[in-house]
């Protein structure tokens, strides 16, 4: 699962969300797809707080969790994920 | 008389050159709070450049002179015909007693990029303009500027203060994420980085030429370089040096080649950049810092290579006592020494200034200078 989790800690959109459609692809949870964009999304928080990012990685951040969220609840046909 | 303008002058061309001058040049950049002091409208400061020219005489008048001042009669002018922007003015959008302010809204799409790539800087500008309801053609901006002259040789020629600044070159990510937001170059960058670093590059030489053109006209050699958001606050490294230093350097290199000094405005926090400022023109730029950088650490890393301008306290100008006031200018002349140093006020005087605290930052200048 770490692709998922890495490509979200670099902010690559694109990588994040064919990362995700693998996941759902293999059959995993959709919970636990979340879980470990979350991870992705704690390793940026780290990042600012070492000053590897600022502000503006936050904003980018907090845009491509959403993304993920509609990803999973798309493609995994789920309705809204609790 | 002209013995003090040619002082001025030459401590500031000294203090640029990383040289000591007779004492460290004061400048101050003063807006709202000399309407206040001279009694007249926050409305008429920002709107009537002739007005406003006067009340900051006023002040200079009252508090002994300084070394240089700012061209602030040209703020609201500025803001409400050329900058493609929201912006509320007192004593029309709302009661007297505030600032101007600038509403944070994207006045630009995403795919606005485009229209920067194939048409330029003020082709765009013009569409912007044109969405707010503003219909100005920016390519004739000039027209604006050449309004101003009598200004600028009344404070120049006539008085001998040097007035210090000119045009204005904002690095393209810097008036991209303006016009977009945060939120929206965030989007961006997530989303279409290349397009948004081609159309930084499509429009750079453009920057350039607008903020020489305007300084020509004014004939006045400083050019201000806003660049506050693209601080290490806002933009990690990898960002600062993909999207930001390119431009900078070439920028400035230019400036330089064709006889400006830019003003590199720097507010909040630079610290981790400052190391990459030693690739900037050597001697011929001015970094104005902000309280948010370390002064001490940056005159470390760059003394004997650039200016440094700064860093009154807007608080301790508003909130402190005179002082207050003496104690840090004197500790900050002590830290930062006295080559390559203009003491100034950070960023911009507040509208609620108390007068005694700005007239002993000039004072404590002109004794520990």
């Amino acid at each position: 699962m770490s692709a998922l989790r890495d490509a979200f800690a670099e902010l690559d959109e694109k990588q994040t969300l064919l990362a995700i459609q693998q996941m759902i692809d293999r059959g995993e949870d959709p919970k636990e797809i979340l879980a470990e964009a979350r991870r992705g999304l704690q390793i940026v928080g780290e990042r600012f707080e070492a000053r590897q990012y600022a502000l503006i990685e936050l904003e980018m951040a907090d845009e491509l969790f959403r993304e993920c969220v509609k990803a999973v609840e798309e493609k995994t046909d789920q309705g809204r994920v609790d | 008389m002209p013995k003090k303008i040619n002082m001025s002058r030459e401590r500031l061309r000294r203090a640029v050159e990383c040289e000591t001058p007779d004492r460290v040049p004061i400048t101050i950049r003063l807006e709202y709070a000399a309407a206040r002091w001279a009694g007249i409208s926050f409305k008429d400061f920002a709107l009537d450049p002739l007005k406003a020219s006067n009340a900051i005489e006023q002040t200079y008048e009252k508090m002994g002179g300084w070394d240089a001042v700012d061209a602030s009669w040209t703020l609201g002018t500025r803001w409400s015909r050329l900058e493609a922007a929201k912006v509320q003015f007192p004593g029309v959008d709302f009661p007297e007693q505030l600032p101007h302010r600038v509403v944070d809204y994207p006045v630009m799409t995403p795919e606005d990029y485009g229209l920067a790539v194939k048409g330029g800087l003020n082709s765009l500008a013009t569409v912007l303009l044109d969405r707010l309801g503003k219909k100005i053609d920016r390519s004739t901006s000039e027209e604006v500027f050449i309004s101003f002259t009598p200004i600028y040789r009344h404070w120049d020629e006539e008085k001998g203060v040097p007035v210090y600044r000119g045009g204005m070159v904002r690095l393209p990510f810097v008036q991209f994420s303006m016009w977009r937001t945060w939120r929206g170059m965030a989007h961006d960058l997530l989303k279409q980085g290349d397009k948004v670093k081609e159309a930084c590059d499509a429009v750079l030489d453009e920057a350039i030429t607008i903020g020489e053109k305007h300084s020509r006209i004014v004939g006045c050699k400083y050019i201000f370089m806003p660049c506050g958001r693209a601080s290490a606050t806002f933009l990690s490294e990898r960002l600062f040096l993909e999207y930001v230093f390119p431009h900078l350097k070439k920028i400035t290199e230019k400036l330089v080649q064709d006889g400006f000094t830019p003003r590199l405005h720097c507010d909040t926090d630079w610290e981790p950049f400052l190391q990459f400022f030693r690739e900037l023109p050597k001697k011929s730029c001015i970094l104005e810092l902000s309280p948010a950088t370390n002064i001490k650490r940056a005159k470390e890393l760059l003394g004997g290579h650039m200016c440094l301008y700064g860093n009154v306290p807007r608080s301790l100008l508003s909130a402190g006592s005179p002082a207050s006031v003496e104690t840090y200018c004197k500790k900050l002349i002590d830290n930062v020494g006295r080559d390559g140093f203009i003491l100034a006020n950070d960023d911009i005087v507040p509208y609620n200034a108390r007068f005694e605290n700005v007239k002993m930052l000039i004072d404590a200048g002109k004794k520990y200078g």
